[in-house]
């Protein structure tokens, strides 16, 4: 069971008191433990040792702590040093001034008066007394003058008379060396004589000795009076010389009042030598007392104070554990007080916020959730998500962003939405048509935005959306854009070739019959029209013969173009490729080819007849665009883009070129700007790369002439692409 | 609280230039006469200047006399089998003018002149009487005597002081002697 500390300090205090009262008492004349003081002192000193080595220990322990910076320590060095300081002031003023009080207590009980007194007594009652002893001593004289003159057989008798006569009770004869000779006592039980020191004799050799003395023998009651008796010695010469000892008892009230005169005088005198010694002594006492209570009530105090600040201790121990994150921490309640009460606050607040911080954990890992789940789903849409934040600063981005945009997002987290323009000039224009829609605050809208990468026209559907919070506040946008160029591109691919299959069919079909008709109007009519008429129809027959067969030529082109053939891959050397077909054009063919390539092309996985085709179409595209001679360089090399390895080839000439504003439609069907062109051949090389996976653009920055880069995918051996 | 004095004593003898005074045993002896046992021994008392004029002063001083007897044993310290002691008081009284001694043990009583009468009788020990019972003489064993002044029979505030004070804490050697058992 657990002391009350309360009750603990009363049986501390009680414990102390105990040997100090004890003490204080011993010091008191009469008491009875008079003769236990130095055990009481003792006891009290080593128990004050004991206290002080307890209040040592703890102080360095508190100290430790404090410089160890514990909970809690700093309060309670704090408090210790007040109650010290106001426990210790007002008993060492307590001290000072009942050490000066005892001080000149003691020395009031001495004063001139009284010692002059006091030896004033003593010298009466020694004159009062020595009256008597001159009287008896002269009265022993005679008493010895008397036995000289007695003959020896009868001394013993005469001092028996002698005796009688003369009041004493006690007559010895004595030798000069003690010895006795002979004895008479009015006492009947007397045993031995009272026998003189030998010293007595020496002094009692010339003139006799006469002196008080205390009764000798058997002592006396404590509480009785010793009694005094007057012993005379005289010398008493009779054949040889002796001593006469006479002992004369004093009266009954003289006795009592000597008696009293010495003991007062007895007293004093001690008192007059233990002046110091008692300053000392109550000055001794009075310092234990003090310093005995402050040091328990400084323990007391330590003991007291650790029952306060433990709980404190524990509450900063707490709070520590909640700063560090441990919301788990509960501290007992160790007193129903108010500390108590904070203590189960502080249980209820970490209870409070242990259930927040799950809750918060909960919340936070669903929204992780929400996040790889929408992350999952966005990394595998093929559509590319962005989102900007309130400040139109970039968010977030998907793969499928990052590959139709052909950035590296990570480069530009964070950034305002220029940055996408920074990284790739290709975007300048998508980040102007989307800030303009940013601007305008438009809620929801979709455009198509057409792009113009380094290898041809890119066309995003972007559609645009602003995100709102929970409270309608505005925290950004999210823009989502689809790569649609090869869906445009299959859509006219698929119109065109719609359109050139039912021109072929629509055309095709009546151009033999107006060719077989034109031949035989000429058969029937040619041998019954005159020479002249003769020469206007065969002239205007073989006009309807050839426009016929240009039609069927162009019908034919039209079919090529409409006709979606399979690619039959196969590996294929460029290097090669391009010096087969090089050898088909001498310079008697009025073009002179220059070939550049790089020394390690890569082999590709390619359809060889058609790339032959590509590049007979370019070859005749410049001869038709051009005058003979006219100059073709063709050149190949590795490059990388977007993160994969291409390989590029170029083909140009030095005829007129193209204007840049028709760049992007010299590859659709029936644009042409020769005279004589189908306006075929540019279609017919764009949908060959295309079906490769490749691209072909007119290169804007040249302008000797045209010149057209084709980028082919350099793709490992097996791959097979699809047509597009 | 002996074993402090002891070692208080030790401290202060240590400490202190021997003075011309102290108290030294010259001899001493053990008798058997019946059921008595008796001590005989020769001290001499040299009291300090301190003693004196406390004595002077009326503060009674009580000499004991402490008489034991020993066995030795080889291995440990020697056991003490038997101690006695005797308790003399000395006193002097201003209006007779006499130093009194006080055989406490047996209650009795003498007056002096002179202090050195006192302590020479002080000092002459024949023949008291030891309070019974008797011990045995052990064999191997050996009896000892030492004298101190007892200040435990001080008035209490000289106490403290007297302890630490070589003019009041005089003891003698313990003197020793081989018993015949």
């Amino acid at each position: 069971m657990k002391i009350p500390l309360s009750l603990g300090l009363v049986a501390l205090f009680a414990i102390i008191l105990v040997p100090l009262h004890l003490m204080s008492s011993a010091t008191q004349a009469a008491s009875e433990l008079n003769r236990w003081y130095s055990w009481l002192l003792l006891i009290n000193v080593v128990g004050s040792l004991l206290l002080l080595g307890l209040v040592a220990a703890n102080l360095w322990w508190l100290v430790r702590q404090f410089r160890r910076r514990a909970a809690g320590s700093r309060l309670a060095l704090r408090m210790m040093l007040l109650f010290v300081f106001l426990a210790l002031t007002p008993a060492t003023i307590v001290f000072y001034y009942s050490f000066q009080f005892l001080h000149r207590s003691i020395d009031s009980w001495f004063d001139v008066e009284i010692d002059r007194a006091m030896d004033s007594s003593l010298e009466l009652s020694k004159a009062a007394l020595a009256q008597r002893m001159r009287t008896l001593l002269e009265r022993t004289r005679h008493l010895g003058e008397a036995l000289a003159q007695v003959p020896e057989e009868v001394r013993i008798i005469e001092l028996d008379r002698l005796r009688a006569r003369s009041d004493a009770a006690e007559l010895t004869l004595l030798t000069r060396q003690g010895r006795i000779v002979a004895v008479s006592s009015g006492s009947a039980d007397l045993i031995l004589p009272s026998l003189p020191d030998i010293s007595l004799l020496t002094l009692a050799r010339d003139f006799g000795y006469v002196g008080l003395d205390p009764a000798p023998g058997p002592v006396a009651d404590r509480k009785a009076t010793s009694l005094l008796q007057i012993r005379v010695l005289v010398p008493v010469d009779l054949d040889a010389p002796y001593f006469l000892q006479a002992l004369y008892p004093l009266p009954a009230r003289l006795n009592e009042l000597a008696h009293t005169v010495e003991q007062a005088y007895a007293h004093y005198q001690q008192m007059v030598y233990l002046r110091r010694s008692l300053k000392f002594s109550f000055s001794l006492t009075l310092a234990l007392i003090l310093s005995l209570s402050m040091l328990a009530a400084i323990w007391a105090a330590f003991l007291s104070i650790r029952r306060i600040v433990a709980p404190v201790k524990m509450l900063v121990q707490g709070t520590r554990a909640v700063a560090q994150g441990n919301l788990d921490k509960r501290l007992p309640i160790l007193q129903k007080d108010d500390m108590g009460f904070l203590v189960s606050s502080f249980n209820t607040m970490t209870a409070h916020l242990a259930r927040a911080r799950d809750e918060a954990e909960r919340s936070r890992r669903e929204v992780e959730d929400q996040r790889a789940y929408l992350e999952t789903v966005l990394g595998h849409l093929s559509s590319g998500v962005l989102t900007l934040n309130e400040q139109t600063r970039l968010n977030t981005a998907n793969q499928a962003a990052q590959k139709i945009l052909g950035i590296d997002f990570q480069t530009v987290r964070g950034q305002p939405l220029r940055a996408l323009g920074e990284a790739n000039p290709a975007l300048k224009d998508l980040v102007r048509r989307i800030r303009d829609h940013l601007l305008e605050r438009d809620g929801v809208w979709q455009e198509e935005i057409h792009l113009d990468t380094g290898h041809g026209q890119k066309v995003l559907l972007c559609r645009g959306s602003c995100l709102l919070g929970a409270d309608g506040r505005r925290l950004g946008a999210v823009l989502v854009f689809d790569d649609i160029t090869a869906l445009v591109q299959a859509q006219k691919h698929a119109a065109w070739s719609e359109m050139a299959r039912r021109l072929a069919h629509e055309i095709k079909n009546p151009l033999t019959p107006i060719q077989l008709a034109a031949e035989r109007l000429q058969h029937k009519l040619g041998p019954q029209v005159d020479e002249r008429g003769g020469q206007v129809l065969e002239r205007s027959t073989r006009t309807i013969v050839q426009q016929v067969e240009a039609l069927k030529d162009m019908v034919n082109a039209f079919s090529e173009y409409a006709r979606l053939p399979k690619l039959k891959r196969q590996p294929v050397d460029l290097g090669i490729l391009i010096d087969e077909v090089v050898t088909l054009y001498p310079p008697t063919s009025g073009v002179e080819i220059d070939v550049d390539l790089s020394p390690e092309l890569p082999v590709l996985q390619a359809d060889p007849l058609r790339l032959r085709q590509v590049l007979h179409n370019l070859i005749k595209n410049a001869l038709e665009a051009g005058q003979p001679p006219v100059h073709v360089e063709i050149g190949a090399r590795v490059t990388e883009s977007q993160g994969q390895p291409w390989l590029e080839w170029w083909v140009s000439d030095n005829g007129p070129g193209i204007a840049p504003q028709r760049a992007q439609q010299i590859f659709d069907p029936y644009v042409t700007t020769k005279s004589k062109g189908t306006g075929l051949g540019l279609a017919i090389v764009r949908k060959i790369i295309e079906e490769h996976g490749g691209s072909i653009q007119l290169d804007p920055a040249w302008r000797q002439g045209a010149r057209f880069i084709i980028r082919l995918p350099i793709a490992t051996a097996n791959q097979e692409h699809s047509h597009a | 609280m002996r074993l402090i004095g002891l070692l208080l004593g030790v401290w202060t003898l240590s400490v202190t230039a021997a003075g011309d005074y102290g108290f030294r045993i010259r001899q001493a002896s053990l008798a058997r006469e019946g059921e008595l046992t008796l001590l005989s021994a020769a001290i001499d008392y040299r009291f300090s200047p301190t003693l004196i004029d406390a004595l002077r002063h009326g503060v009674p001083l009580v000499l004991t006399v402490d008489t034991c007897i020993h066995r030795s044993r080889r291995s440990l310290w020697d056991q003490t089998l038997w101690c006695r002691a005797l308790d003399f008081r000395l006193q002097y009284y201003p209006l007779a003018q006499v130093y009194r001694v006080v055989d406490e043990t047996h209650r009795f009583q003498r007056s002096f002149p002179r202090l050195d009468a006192a302590l020479a009788a002080l000092g002459r020990l024949e023949a008291i009487a030891l309070p019974p019972p008797s011990p045995r003489f052990p064999r191997r064993g050996y009896a000892s005597v030492r004298v101190r002044l007892n200040i435990e029979r001080l008035p209490w505030a000289l106490r403290p002081q007297a302890y630490f004070s070589p003019d009041w804490f005089l003891r003698s050697e313990r003197y020793r002697w081989p018993l015949s058992g």
